[in-house]
């Protein structure tokens, strides 16, 4: 079934190959870039296929379980924000309004349903707004370019580990891009009372996503200050907070102010900062770090910045020729310039997110998705002023660089068994995980085994939310101020605990010091794939 | 050390950036790009200076020497590079003799570090003066009569270097001592004296390093036909029909000489009869159809990057030249007269036969594909230094110009801002000597011919003068049927108590032929080896288990 489906996509993209080279005939002269155009059609049929089966392997990541567990936890009326010093210990550290968006993914009855419509949905926030910015911008009679930009920026999500995380890893990172995106095409076009209003909301919004976004906000009010007049920059501030402060009244009675503020700000502060082999650092040493951390954000978000290079370069030696204007006037026609600005305004949250919170590039994926579009923007609108002052050759190499860099990019996937063969067993195997198998055997000895990397599992099968790795990771890197004491642990674990299930590639020392008499290693029957930790002595169910 | 190499390969390019800049016309951008490339350069001499440096931890960096230095340091005699089928040592040697003649000098050092250290120098100098050589003809204009730009040349060769140090095909390919780099090196060798005019002396010289190339590796055969090829398209068959007779000429002067010394019977077992023995890695389970497709998709994926710069070198060609210029371009033989590395085209295309059935047999390596990359990337590098040299519009070569200083620089970002890798590269640097070949070599010494490294033949050709079998060199015979264990017992140490195997050893199967023996432990004198043995000397068993498949060649 699978195996049809792929080849159905193979047929619909060449079949889309050959339509675009018929169709491009009185678009681009040459044959050779109508030649190239039509091939990254089926470069664009492989990124789809890429991002189906990112979507499907998604289940197989146990930190999306453990992050979906706290939604789902929600929606069975059980805090999403627990009380501190006696509910379960919880990893969620974004703000509400992702939960509440993810809260659909409820519907499904099995972790991997569930799994699959929380990534479907953060995908969906994050990609609906970025074409719909891209597609203003390329305006109307270049749209030629938006495909091969928009299947460029799939290969980079789907390869790219800071851009995956942002879509393919249950949080806060998908709506939040999505937000901000959506905030920043508001004013792209004309910017009347209604666009402000909705791209103010927007950012609000994305503030009760994720905190680290507050510093964009000065982005749009100094814009639109320059762009439009002092007036315009006023009434998004004001409709910026009252739309915050609108927001606030509603989620702060429902999550609980003290817990919300808790698991927002004092626990991601408590983090203690680590450098390149893990270890703490302090004093003089955090320079050093940060120094790092600087050039770990450079080589994630490198192919998006060489990118970005070389369509400056190209647009600079080609002299696409563009009547000279005041600054005022260039940033009006060049709202894209809000794009790389809010990148940096996230630079630093972003490095300091990454030092603090186990060295994960995921605390870049903001950052670098932001870079991306950037990337992207500019390219569509160099093809867009070549395309206008008909410059030919100009446009025309443009776009075919673009799709050469998408050929480049789809080529491992085309042409290798570790391409298209390895997606499609992805997606065929889609729910033969961890999460499953955990489910069925707790359900079957509900209340006996504790899965710390697969809490939804338990959830499900339970009813309860138990402590899930990142949570006890989190309490017990902080300050005396924020360690949980042991009645806190035990009373959110399960009831009649015999066995710890861990998958065995996940570093486990620090969890198994919890559980300092387990210390055997058994192999379960229904736990395959596991590592099971009991007291000497206790075997397997009868 | 690592703030040395920082003052040579950071600073002071760096330093030298805005001489370069002021010095530079175009652009304020490409100019920049020009002048920052310094840094890029610098970089590549360090990157090349550590893969020179890891190669000597492989395996296989020594196992490839110890045949060659072998030829010389044999004792109480020399051995021949290619042993007697039936009695002799099994090496893994399965090549031609001239990179042994090119790589010989190596054998003037005495530890196995110093050996495989210049081993892989004289092999990346074996390919990258050729392309120097090359691109230098191109920063010239072909014909030799403009005035040469060497900034240009260096360019483009340095272009050439970064996109080949990522790709695990070339590196080892050109940074490990064997027998692709020699023979890469005389291909281009052929192919640039081709370029550079057509008269008897150039057509003598071309043939002789083009058979040259083959008798480096079997697989440059198809090879010979590409200056015939290109010799009928532009210059018509009377220069072909005389170049296939120099050719002739070459094959038959060269490869007397060789069989004469090499021995004919056993150089054809070790290049043709094992190789041709070697069973499909995966033929059993898909069928060989598919896995010459899946080798295909493979090389495709391998030459992904130099595809895609040929491709935009071709797009920045058609579509900003001056249309008086391409007009003036007739005919495709014109065409091809005008752009000698377009035999380059015809060479990759050629080498992909060889180099997927390289690929696909066990023991088949990613350096199979290396061919065929490396003859679009030079291809690809050249071309566009032509383009910059004889500009067919302003905006292609300023274009061509940056965009191979883009592809530099941000080839050269990648270890730089990867954080703790500079610091790692310079760590590989300074302690080259602390590689398991030093620790066998020492151990050898102080006890000879007591201990057995399968994987390590040459610290003990060193140490004792023998040359012991290779841990692939039996797998081979395995493969092909003609292994005895009479054969075995020869070319092991007199008074075996300690077999040593790398702890990440791809195949100990030496050791399934040694059931006497059991683990006995870490041994402080010989760390990152497993150690086998006991007390008393140990013999091979009777029956012979099968080989299975690896990879390595």
């Amino acid at each position: 079934m699978t195996w049809a489906l792929a080849i159905l996509l193979g047929i619909i993209a060449i079949a889309a190959a050959i339509w675009a080279f018929l169709a491009t005939r009185s678009q681009f002269s040459s044959m050779l870039v109508r030649i190239i155009y039509s091939s990254a059609v089926i470069s664009a049929g492989a990124a789809v296929l890429a991002i189906v089966a990112s979507v499907a392997g998604a289940p197989a990541n146990d930190q999306n379980a453990c992050q979906l567990a706290h939604v789902i936890a929600m929606t069975r009326h059980q805090p999403l924000y627990p009380d501190p010093t006696s509910g379960v210990l919880s990893a969620w550290t974004d703000g509400p309004l992702a939960a509440v968006l993810l809260a659909p993914s409820a519907i499904g009855a099995m972790p991997t349903t569930q799994i699959i419509l929380g990534i479907c949905l953060n995908l969906l926030v994050a990609l609906v707004p970025t074409f719909l910015l891209l597609w203003q911008l390329a305006g109307l009679g270049h749209r030629a370019i938006v495909w091969p930009c928009l299947a460029m920026m799939l290969w980079w999500m789907t390869g790219q580990p800071s851009l995956n995380s942002v879509v393919f890893l249950i949080g806060a990172d998908g709506l939040a891009i999505g937000l901000i995106v959506a905030s920043i095409a508001f004013i792209m076009g004309p910017r009347d009372a209604l666009r402000i209003t909705c791209s103010a909301a927007c950012l609000a919004l994305a503030c009760w996503t994720k905190l680290s976004v507050f510093p964009l906000v000065c982005i749009p009010l100094i814009y639109l200050a320059i762009v439009e007049d002092p007036s315009k920059a006023g009434l998004f501030a004001i409709l910026f907070l009252g739309l915050f402060c609108a927001a606030a009244s509603i989620l702060i009675p429902i999550f609980g102010f003290k817990n919300m503020w808790f698991q927002i700000i004092t626990l991601p502060l408590a983090q203690p900062w680590t450098d390149v082999n893990g270890q703490q650092v302090h004093g003089i040493e955090r320079i050093s770090a940060f120094g790092g951390s600087l050039l770990s954000f450079v080589h994630e978000a490198r192919i998006p910045l060489a990118v970005l290079a070389a369509v400056c370069v190209l647009g600079q030696l080609l002299a696409i020729k563009s009547e000279r204007s005041t600054l005022k006037t260039w940033l009006s026609a060049n709202a894209w310039i809000m794009l790389p600005t809010s990148a940096i305004a996230l630079v630093p949250g972003s490095l300091l997110a990454f030092l603090k919170m186990g060295r994960n590039p995921a605390s870049f994926g903001l950052c670098g998705f932001l870079i991306a579009i950037t990337a992207i923007a500019i390219a569509i609108r160099m093809y867009c002023k070549a395309d206008i002052a008909t410059d030919k050759q100009s446009s025309q190499l443009a776009i075919a660089s673009i799709c050469i860099l998408l050929i480049w990019d789809s080529i491992g996937v085309l042409f290798t068994t570790s391409g298209v063969p390895a997606l499609i067993g992805i997606i065929q195997n889609a729910s033969a995980n961890r999460q499953e198998t955990a489910l069925a055997f707790a359900r079957q000895n509900p209340g006996q085994v504790y899965f710390p990397w697969n809490t939804l599992s338990s959830l499900l099968a339970e009813g309860q939310l138990y402590h899930s790795t990142d949570a006890l990771r989190l309490r017990s890197w902080t300050g005396s101020t924020v360690v949980p004491t042991v009645a806190q642990i035990t009373d959110h674990l399960p009831r009649n605990i015999r066995w710890i299930a861990i998958d065995a590639s996940h570093s486990n020392e620090p969890l198994l010091r919890i559980f300092p008499r387990a210390t055997a290693r058994i192999g379960l029957p229904g736990l395959e794939g596991f590592a099971v930790y009991t007291e000497p002595g206790v075997g397997a169910p009868p | 050390m690592g703030i040395l190499l920082t003052c040579l390969f950071v600073i002071i390019p760096l330093a030298a950036a805005p001489f370069v800049f002021k010095r530079t016309e175009g652009h304020f951008v490409e100019r920049g790009l020009v002048a920052l490339s310094l840094v890029g350069a610098g970089l590549a001499v360090w990157v090349v200076a550590y893969t020179i440096s890891i190669a000597t931890v492989d395996d296989w960096s020594g196992a490839k020497m110890a045949p060659i230095v072998a030829m010389v340091r044999g004792s109480p005699s020399n051995y021949a590079l290619y042993q007697d089928p039936s009695e002799g040592v099994m090496t893994g040697w399965i090549y031609g003799p001239v990179p042994a003649i090119l790589l010989l000098p190596a054998a003037i050092f005495s530890t196995p570090t110093n050996i495989m250290l210049s081993a892989n120098v004289m092999n990346l100098l074996w390919v990258l003066l050729p392309v120097l050589w090359f691109h230098i003809q191109a920063g010239r204009g072909w014909d030799g009569k403009n005035k040469t730009r060497w900034a240009v040349a260096l360019l483009g060769g340095c272009a050439f270097l970064w996109i080949c140090l990522p790709a695990e095909s070339m590196t080892r390919s050109l940074f490990m001592a064997g027998a692709d780099g020699p023979a890469m090196g005389l291909a281009a060798l052929s192919c640039a004296l081709i370029a550079q005019g057509r008269r008897t002396i150039h057509l003598i010289l071309a043939a002789t390093c083009a058979v040259l190339a083959v008798w480096s590796k079997q697989s440059m055969l198809p090879f010979l036909i590409v200056a015939p090829m290109y010799l009928y398209f532009i210059e018509g068959l009377r220069v072909a029909l005389k170049y296939l007779a120099i050719l002739f000429a070459a094959i038959v002067g060269i490869s007397v000489p060789l069989i004469l010394i090499f021995g004919g019977a056993n150089m054809w077992f070790h290049m043709v009869t094992l190789p041709s023995s070697h069973p499909w890695s995966g033929e059993k389970e898909i069928g060989r159809a598919l896995v010459l497709l899946r080798a295909f998709g493979e090389l495709l994926t391998a030459c992904g990057e130099s595809i895609s710069v040929l491709l935009f070198i071709t797009l920045v060609f058609y579509l900003l030249s001056d249309g008086d210029e391409r007009s003036t371009e007739t005919s495709w033989s014109q065409w091809i007269a005008r752009n000698p590395w377009s035999m380059l085209i015809a060479a990759a295309v050629i080498s992909v036969p060889g180099g997927l059935l390289g690929y696909v047999k066990i023991g088949g390596f990613v350096n199979n594909l290396g061919l065929t990359k490396f003859f679009l990337t030079l291809a690809a590098t050249l071309w566009a230094t032509q383009l910059i040299v004889q500009p067919r519009s302003t905006r292609a070569a300023s274009l061509l110009r940056s965009g191979l200083c883009l592809l530099i620089l941000t080839e050269s970002a990648l270890p730089v801002f990867w954080e703790g890798k500079m610091q790692e590269l310079t760590a590989y640097i300074a302690h080259v000597r602390d590689n398991r070949a030093e620790i066998s070599y020492i151990f050898a010494k102080n006890h000879p011919g007591i201990a057995y490294f399968p994987w390590d033949p040459l610290p003990s050709l060193l140490a004792e003068g023998k040359l012991y079998h290779f841990e692939w060199g039996v797998s081979d015979r395995v493969l092909s049927g003609s292994l005895t264990l009479a054969q075995l017992r020869k070319h092991l140490p007199d008074q075996l108590v300690i077999l040593a195997y790398p702890t990440s050893a791809q195949s100990r199967y030496i050791l399934q032929n040694l059931p006497s023996v059991r683990d006995l432990g870490p041994d402080p004198q010989l760390p990152g080896f497993t150690v086998y043995g006991e007390q008393h000397p140990v013999e091979p068993q009777n029956q012979l288990p099968p080989a299975r498949g690896g990879a390595g060649r």
